[in-house]
């Protein structure tokens, strides 16, 4: 409802202001048809930097807008076509051709194209508003201008922080030189940097190298001395006539100059120019654009926006400060540095950082792929290691064993011995004494004594080489292969190996022995060094033991066969108990606590296992259970009974 | 039969020819007990003893030279430190003070600090390591007789 009210009032107010102004048919169209935009070029229109300005200006000007915007342009270059400003059929060519058309609003690019649209084109199109752009005082009076007139203009002194910025920049310069052609434009632009030059605080010489063809002027430029400051003003026309688009000769006259070169314009910047207090095309297109929409938009009756100044900003390029070694740390503030070679980290960093990243991610999953291979491979390793360290152990621990074992039996041994071999000695002796007495033949008396003291002999003799046997065995360093082996036989051999420390202990040993004869497959000899460790255990255990007492006993259970021996010693405290298997863990004063930790070495390689415990009424027990191979003989009970009478005799150090 | 049964067989035998008057035994008055688990050591020296005419018995035992119920306390006892049971100076101990008197004792041992324990008690006549010189041991013994 009240858009629609709006339109009525639009149409109604365009309406009155039309009779008032004498042109009802451009008000009337108005109201349905596009907006138009008429661009007046100064210069031609399709220099890079004016092709860059119409594009934002059109840009800014349809966005801001919101409604359709039709673009006009007349490009009048009278840089060349000189004198063509007060021709009038071009006037009237042109009035003619947007008079009926019907136009919004005037854009005039450039101070001579200002003057045109006003003085002109103003009476073909009377009241059509006009925003200029790109204009610069003095050259055009922004005071004098009509009402329906406003645009953006630089000021006459906007060459003085270029100016600024060249002797920040090279302070021991005593020279501007100032290049500009003998166009209007360039008249204007030169006579700014001059009189700016002259509002310098410390004025500095100023030498104009001006209207020179370029075929002149780059020699000249060449014997300038090196502590120059060069001003390129403007030169879009030489001496002889010849039109330039400057931005096509900035570089060759920058590349000449033996001194840095300043400039007006941010579109020269990037050509060899050092920077300058700039005007840049694409800003001033929107903020020019902005200002169209402005005055588009006026109310009816409102007055045209005022006049802006064009704010210039300080650019430089950083490549020309290098060239000139000059320091970018004196720029002025806020001065923003374009073409700044970028590090090889800046330039590449995308591409490195992608690179990385993707070399990275390679890397990772490499090395995540290479960390599980030698994981596993290590793990494969660590295994086969700690199998052949259980192997070596096992191998050392065995042989260890026996060593220890071997020690365990040294002081038996040597008991043992010592009574057979002095029994020897004594009736060799005694025989020898027999025989010396005797000078008579040999009666009958001495003849048996010699047979007695003989046989004597033989019978010790016998019982030292029993002996060596039996140690020999148990010392004897390579396995045997696996073989069926009587425990029972094993636990008779066993005590009957430490006859002598039982007998010495004066301990009992008995006997419980299964009739069905556990048998289990393996090493006698190691078997035997297990039931051996556990009994010379036991002995000790019980050695503080008024009756120092051991039982020997075996069992078939299930598949099982098992050898216990049960000491009636103080037991196992818990403490004891939890450290028993482990190596060189000992309660001996002498001992060298490997006894159980082979044990359990030995009886793990027959698959079986070793348990520690305490006997309900005293004492410790310790149980050996292997897998059984059946039994060898079966035994009746009766067999037994008189087996372990037989066996009696043992306990109390007398060999079967 | 092994070695050791014959010896203990062996020693039961010399015992009991002794005993019996069989054997040219110790005299009611003067004798010598030898006492050794080792039956050959035993032998010998009652050989040795009856080769010089002195009266010896052997026992293979402490519990047996206790349970043996001589008329006369023999003239020394040659008694070995190791044995099967009680030992030789637990039977010393239990002599001295069960019996009246002790015979003089000679301590023998394969082992030299066994005897060396012994070597200073006031029961000890003396002590010889097996294996001994026969003439050591008659030199010990004779003056006892």
């Amino acid at each position: 409802m009240s858009h629609r009210l709006a339109v009525w009032t639009f149409v109604l107010t365009t309406f009155v202001l039309a009779l008032s102004a004498s042109a009802p048919s451009v008000a009337a169209q108005r109201a349905t048809r596009p907006v138009r935009v008429l661009v007046v070029y100064q210069q031609q229109a399709e220099t890079q930097p004016m092709l860059e300005f119409a594009q934002r200006l059109r840009l800014t000007i349809s966005k801001e807008l919101g409604s359709q915007v039709e673009f006009y342009q007349e490009a009048l270059d009278f840089d060349r076509f000189t004198g063509l400003e007060q021709s009038s059929p071009l006037t009237n060519y042109l009035a003619d051709k947007y008079r009926q058309f019907g136009v919004d609003v005037v854009v005039p690019v450039g101070g001579r194209a200002l003057k045109f649209a006003v003085d002109q084109l103003g009476r073909g199109l009377p009241n059509v508003p006009i925003v200029f752009a790109l204009c610069a005082m003095p050259q055009t009076d922004p005071t004098a201008q009509p009402q329906n007139v406003t645009g953006r203009i630089s000021s006459a002194s906007r060459f003085a922080p270029t100016l600024e910025m060249a002797r920040r920049l090279q302070p021991d310069a005593h020279r501007v030189v100032v290049i500009g052609g003998a166009g209007p434009a360039d008249s204007t632009s030169v006579a700014a940097v001059v009189s700016a030059a002259a509002t310098l605080g410390n004025p500095l010489d100023v030498a104009v190298l001006q209207g020179l063809p370029l075929d002149e002027l780059l020699p000249r430029l060449r014997k300038i001395p090196p502590r120059s400051i060069v001003v390129f003003a403007n030169y879009r026309l030489d001496g002889r006539g010849q039109a330039y688009e400057p931005l096509d000769i900035v570089g060759s006259i920058a590349h000449a100059a033996p001194a840095p070169m300043y400039t007006q314009l941010a579109s020269y910047i990037g050509e060899g120019v050092v920077g300058g207090s700039v005007l840049r095309f694409d800003d001033e297109a929107v903020r020019t654009g902005r200002l169209v929409v402005r005055v588009l938009r006026r109310r009816p009756g409102e007055r045209m926006p005022p006049v802006e100044l064009i704010d210039n900003a300080y650019v430089a390029d950083w490549r020309q400060l290098r060239r000139w070694g000059l320091s970018a740390a004196r720029l002025p503030q806020g001065t923003e540095l374009l073409f700044r070679e970028p590090t090889l980290w800046q330039r590449y960093r995308t591409v490195v950082l992608l690179t990385l990243g993707v070399i990275g991610a390679e890397a990772l999953l490499i090395g995540s792929l290479l960390a599980e291979r030698r994981r596993r491979k290590r793990a494969q390793l660590v295994a086969e290691e700690q199998q052949r360290r259980a192997d070596e152990t096992r191998g050392q621990v065995a042989h260890m064993g026996r060593v220890a074992l071997v020690g365990e039996l040294a002081a038996t041994m040597s008991h043992d011995l010592r009574q057979p071999l002095a029994a020897i000695r004594m009736n060799a002796e005694a025989g020898a004494k027999i025989v010396a007495g005797d000078s008579g033949p040999l009666g009958d008396e001495v003849r048996e004594m010699c047979r007695e003291i003989f046989g004597d002999i033989v019978a010790d003799n016998e019982l030292a080489s029993d002996i060596i046997t039996r140690v020999r065995a148990l010392v004897r360093r390579e396995e045997l292969p696996p073989q069926p082996v009587d425990l029972n036989e094993i636990c008779r051999t066993s005590a009957r190996v430490l006859q002598y420390d039982v007998v010495a202990r004066q301990a009992d040993i008995t006997f419980a022995l299964d009739p069905r004869q556990p048998t289990v497959t393996g090493d006698p000899v190691q078997l035997q060094q297990v039931v051996l460790n556990l009994l010379v255990n036991a002995l000790d255990a019980c050695a503080a033991s008024t009756t120092p007492r051991v039982t020997i006993s075996t069992a078939v259970r299930d598949e099982e066969a098992e050898v216990a021996v049960r000491d009636n010693g103080p037991g196992l405290t818990a403490d004891v108990q939890q450290h028993l298997f482990e190596s060189f863990f000992t309660t001996k004063p002498h001992g060298l606590g490997l006894g159980l930790p082979i044990v359990q070495s030995i009886i793990e390689r027959h698959h079986g296992r070793v348990k520690a415990e305490n006997a309900e009424d005293g004492g410790a027990i310790f149980r050996v259970t292997m897998p059984g191979t059946g039994s060898a003989v079966t035994e009746s009970p009766s067999t037994l009974r008189l087996k372990l009478e037989a066996q009696t005799p043992v306990a109390n150090g007398i060999l079967q | 039969m092994t070695a050791r049964l014959r010896a203990a067989n062996t020693a039961m035998r010399y015992r009991t020819e002794a005993l019996e008057g069989r054997h040219p035994g110790p005299a009611a008055d003067t004798w010598v007990a030898i006492i050794d688990d080792h039956q050959s050591v035993r032998s010998c020296l009652a050989r040795v003893m009856r080769l010089e005419g002195i009266r010896a018995a052997v026992f293979a035992s402490a519990e047996e030279y206790l349970d043996h119920a001589a008329p006369t306390a023999p003239s020394c006892l040659v008694l070995d430190m190791q044995l099967p049971g009680m030992s030789g100076y637990t039977l010393a101990q239990l002599l001295e003070r069960e019996r009246p008197t002790v015979p003089p004792i000679i301590f023998i041992s394969a082992h030299e600090d066994l005897l060396a324990s012994v070597a200073d008690d006031r029961l000890t006549h003396g002590t010889l390591r097996k294996p001994f010189e026969m003439d050591d041991l008659l030199a010990l013994v004779k003056p006892l007789l």
